[in-house]
């Protein structure tokens, strides 16, 4: 079953309808004991770093996420959830992350262009080559809202960029089994619909 | 490379979507659902949705304008607005918590919008950037221009002064963690007249979070202008969005055309198919219960609790419960009588205005080397079909295609002035005529589904001329009157509106689909082509456009009838109607007139005489006192032309009379001693 976890500041009902539309059925996931039988997970996420983490610890929901993707169970962040993979963020001072792709999430720089942080809105995002949920295509256009981005230790787990007004961020990550991306995939339309239905090919083999 | 966004806004009024006018007047456009869905449909950047009720209570009304949501509060409309949305949405109105919030993005908004709450304690916008992060965070900035140019906020819908100006109010929200500007103009509402640039500039410079600029867009022209002179990262607009069709791939195309970088304009999806899918399992319940009711003669298949009861216009005779979406002023005047008083005081400046509008229109759309007609009318045969062709021929000087849906219900006299046109006015003239087994199929099916008969001859006419029309790469096609704005003021005669998919497909249609009709009965896709509507794509290849002539000329339908029977030897039908005193309308049906129009009685209270009477009173041609005199005469009859329609389906009455009373709408009609009764305007 695909789980979702309920991260209390996310705009789950979304991701559910994306895949409700996909014709995959979900379940939604607010206790750690329910991840025992997920065979994919999906992190969602909006909102500040530090209360979505502090929420994931105090239910056990961190390890228990640790625990499953030891277990190669794959699993999607978005968003936040994809900020949430990472070792730690500076959002609000220093604070952990689940550390299941190594590296750190930092501010969007200020522009001289017309990029403003928070970040909101649509780009064409690139794939590198290293990402699996990406289909022949060579851009997808997106729709991101977020002031954080994800810096990766290894460049090779960076999957897709998009340019922010001459920095080249992030747009999806992922490592072994692991995937993340920084854009509203369930929001995207088309091209969001696609990337999901990658996925949804992905873990099923 | 940054883009910039192009944001379609709706306000939401009881579950509705409403047009707004100064903050003031708000006109119910129609169901939510339908047109996030149809957005849907267009790569839309993002969407912004202001519920601007006072109280959780929703207007469902009328059962076949396919408003189905249950629940009464923003969050049971916002459930099924996220089920429908496949775009980014900001939700706003009535946030005054964290919870509020919360509750919000758990049912599917990605950013919430908030006004008065801030303002009235700037601590929240901190709380919430704290708890939600600032990229959810929209405060949304209502500006009033004062006499003498200077600006101020105001909340609560625009009511209270705040002492504070835009820029310092939005540079104060940035410091707090607002993550973005959501700013409106409160004297350009509605007005058409162009954003107010000044007022945008002042706020995009005074803060470096991104200003999505709205109020006042009248053309698409409008839109590029707040990010290209204004300095906002993102365009937005309400009304016009529903006003014409493929409103949103156009104004992309006019930013696109401005220079402005955003995505492009997208028509179709592979997800999103424009006709609705039905789900067939709960479709077929839905009848069956209804035929289970009707057997048992249970009455009506829906209920509603603490409905309003019926009032009535106090200058014409339009009940409250009107089948168009129709509003009654504090004064008790309905919005049908405001529109008409808007038009009777267009002097002749205004006229003139109109006239060049519409002769602007019909220059573009002339053929230039001969090898195609220059519009499509879309003829009935009547009175209103004979004016619109005289005017389009013989005093703008077009030669226009006339294009007929032939619903096989037409009567004699009907008949022959349908057949007469091409004569009279010397033009080419294409009849459709489906197959009348698969007419008689969509009879019954119509009746059964949403008590109307009619379905077939509402969407099959106001389809055919727009296949025609892109068949023949014509992009003009010119209606009469739009119904909806003069029977019930739907729309400001200053909007302009022109025909669209989703009108059609909520009013005409009554959210039946052709999509619906496959399978029942037997008939196949193959069997309805006379009722499939042009794709999105066919339709702006060739930019194609349905105006609605009474826009833009005097319009007075008695005149005309007088006029056509002088000048062309219109013919009005041999005997009185039974159900109106008029003798010149509705010819080319008879169940329009008849059965079609008892349905309407039966499920709201009244009938066409009302109609008919209403208009007469506003135009001057009658007393309200005579007008109440013929309703009680003419609205409850149940006329002669049900027993041709019983035979040609193969119906009983008595089955006929159970159905009906399955629509019965329970604000109109309770039932003391096994016999329906009703308020009455003469009570």
């Amino acid at each position: 079953m695909l789980s979702i976890i309920e991260t209390r500041t996310g705009n789950i009902r979304s991701v559910i309808n994306a895949f409700n539309k996909l014709g995959v059925d979900t379940k939604v996931i607010s206790d750690p004991k329910g991840l025992a039988v997920a065979t994919a997970i999906v992190l969602p996420g909006v909102g500040a770093f530090e209360h979505a983490m502090e929420h994931l610890n105090e239910t056990g929901m961190a390890d228990a996420l640790r625990r499953r993707s030891a277990d190669n169970v794959p699993i999607l962040g978005i968003c936040l959830g994809m900020q949430l993979l990472g070792d730690y963020s500076e959002e609000h001072g220093k604070h952990n992350g689940l550390g299941l792709i190594p590296g750190k999430i930092i501010r969007l720089p200020d522009t001289d262009g017309p990029c403003r942080v928070p970040n909101i809105g649509w780009h064409e995002t690139t794939p590198t080559g290293n990402g699996r949920l990406f289909t022949g295509r060579p851009t997808a256009s997106f729709y991101y809202v977020h002031s954080y981005y994800f810096v990766c230790e290894t460049p090779a787990h960076g999957a897709a960029t998009f340019d922010y007004c001459g920095v080249t961020v992030n747009g999806a990550v992922e490592r072994g089994n692991v995937y993340g991306v920084q854009f509203h995939p369930e929001k995207s339309q088309d091209d969001g619909l696609d990337l999901l239905s990658a996925f949804i090919e992905k873990i099923q083999i | 490379m940054y883009q910039h966004r192009l944001i379609p806004c709706i306000l939401l009024k009881n579950g509705l979507i409403v047009r707004s006018q100064g903050f003031k007047t708000h006109q119910i456009i129609g169901n939510p659902i339908t047109t996030i869905a149809r957005l849907s449909n267009w790569n839309v950047d993002e969407l912004v949705v202001l519920d601007i009720s006072s109280e959780d209570f929703h207007d469902r009304r009328r059962e076949d304008h396919g408003v189905r949501y249950d629940g009464s509060t923003t969050i049971d409309v916002l459930h099924h607005i996220a089920d429908a949305c496949f775009m980014p949405l900001a939700f706003g109105g009535r946030i005054r918590t964290t919870d509020d919030i919360r509750e919000r993005l758990a049912a599917g908004a990605d950013k919430c919008v908030i006004n008065s709450e801030a303002v009235r304690r700037p601590e929240f916008i901190e709380e919430s950037a704290r708890q939600f992060g600032s990229q959810c965070i929209v405060v949304s900035i209502d500006a009033l221009r004062h006499a003498d140019g200077a600006l101020e906020v105001f909340t609560g819908g625009g009511r209270e002064a705040t002492g504070m100006t835009p820029a310092d109010w939005a540079g104060r929200a940035e410091r707090l963690g607002a993550g973005e500007i959501f700013l409106n103009s409160i004297d350009r509402d509605g007005t058409g007249s162009g954003y107010d640039i000044d007022l945008i500039r002042s706020v995009s410079e005074a803060v470096s979070i991104p200003v999505i600029a709205c109020g006042g867009v009248g053309a698409y022209e409008h839109l590029p202008t707040a990010v290209i002179d204004g300095g906002a990262s993102a365009a937005a607009a309400a009304n016009i969005f529903h006003f014409f069709e493929l409103s949103y791939p156009y104004a992309k195309k006019a930013c696109l055309d401005a220079g402005l970088t955003m995505r492009g304009v997208g028509l179709g999806s592979k997800y999103f198919p424009r006709e609705p899918v039905y789900d067939r399992a709960s479709e077929d319940a839905a009848i069956e219960k209804r035929l289970e009711r009707a057997k048992a003669g249970l009455g009506p298949a829906r209920t509603i609790e603490n409905a309003a009861r019926v009032t009535w216009c106090s200058a014409c005779v339009y009940p409250s419960s009107s089948a168009s979406y129709l509003e009654m002023s504090e004064e008790g005047v309905c919005t049908g009588c405001q529109a008409g008083g808007d038009r009777k005081g267009f002097d002749k400046t205004e006229l003139a205005r109109r006239r060049d509008i519409l002769e602007t229109i019909l220059e573009n759309s002339r053929s230039r080397d001969g090898s195609r007609h220059d519009c499509v009318i879309g003829v009935s045969g009547g009175k209103d079909s004979y004016f619109q062709t005289h005017y389009i021929k013989n005093v703008m000087g077009l030669n226009p295609l006339l294009v007929t849906y032939y619903g096989n219900n037409f009567t004699d006299a009907g008949h022959r002035n349908l057949y007469r046109m091409k004569e009279v006015f010397d033009v080419d003239h294409i009849i459709v005529q489906p197959g009348v087994e698969t007419l008689k199929k969509l009879n019954r099916l119509g009746f059964i589904v949403m008590g109307d008969m009619n379905w077939h001859n509402h969407v099959g006419l106001t389809t055919n001329p727009m296949r025609i029309a892109v068949q023949n790469k014509i992009p003009l096609v010119i209606w009469g009157e739009h119904g909806e704005t003069d029977i019930s003021g739907q729309f400001s005669m200053n909007d302009f509106l022109e025909f669209t998919y989703r009108n059609r497909l909520e009013h005409e249609a009554r959210n039946f689909e052709w999509t619906y009709m496959v399978g029942r009965e037997g008939l196949t896709k193959q069997d309805l082509i006379c009722w499939q509507y042009p794709s999105d794509q066919e339709i702006f290849n060739i930019g194609l456009r349905g105006i609605y002539l009474g826009n833009y000329i005097r319009w007075k339908s008695n005149e005309h009838l007088k006029f056509v029977i002088e000048n062309y030897g219109f013919e009005v039908n041999d005997q009185p109607f039974e159900r109106t005193y008029r003798t010149g309308s509705n010819l080319d049906d008879m169940h329009e007139n008849g059965m079609h129009d008892y349905m309407k009685f039966i499920k709201f209270g009244y009938g066409r005489c009302t109609d008919h009477a209403s208009k007469d009173i506003r135009t001057g041609d009658m007393s309200r006192e005579k007008a109440v005199e013929l309703v009680r005469k003419h609205d409850h009859i149940k006329s002669r032309d049900l027993n041709r329609w019983l035979e040609y389906v193969g119906m009983t009455e008595d089955e006929f009379d159970r159905i009906a009373d399955t629509f019965r709408d329970p604000r109109v009609w309770r039932r003391v001693d096994g016999v329906w009764v009703k308020d009455n305007l003469w009570d």
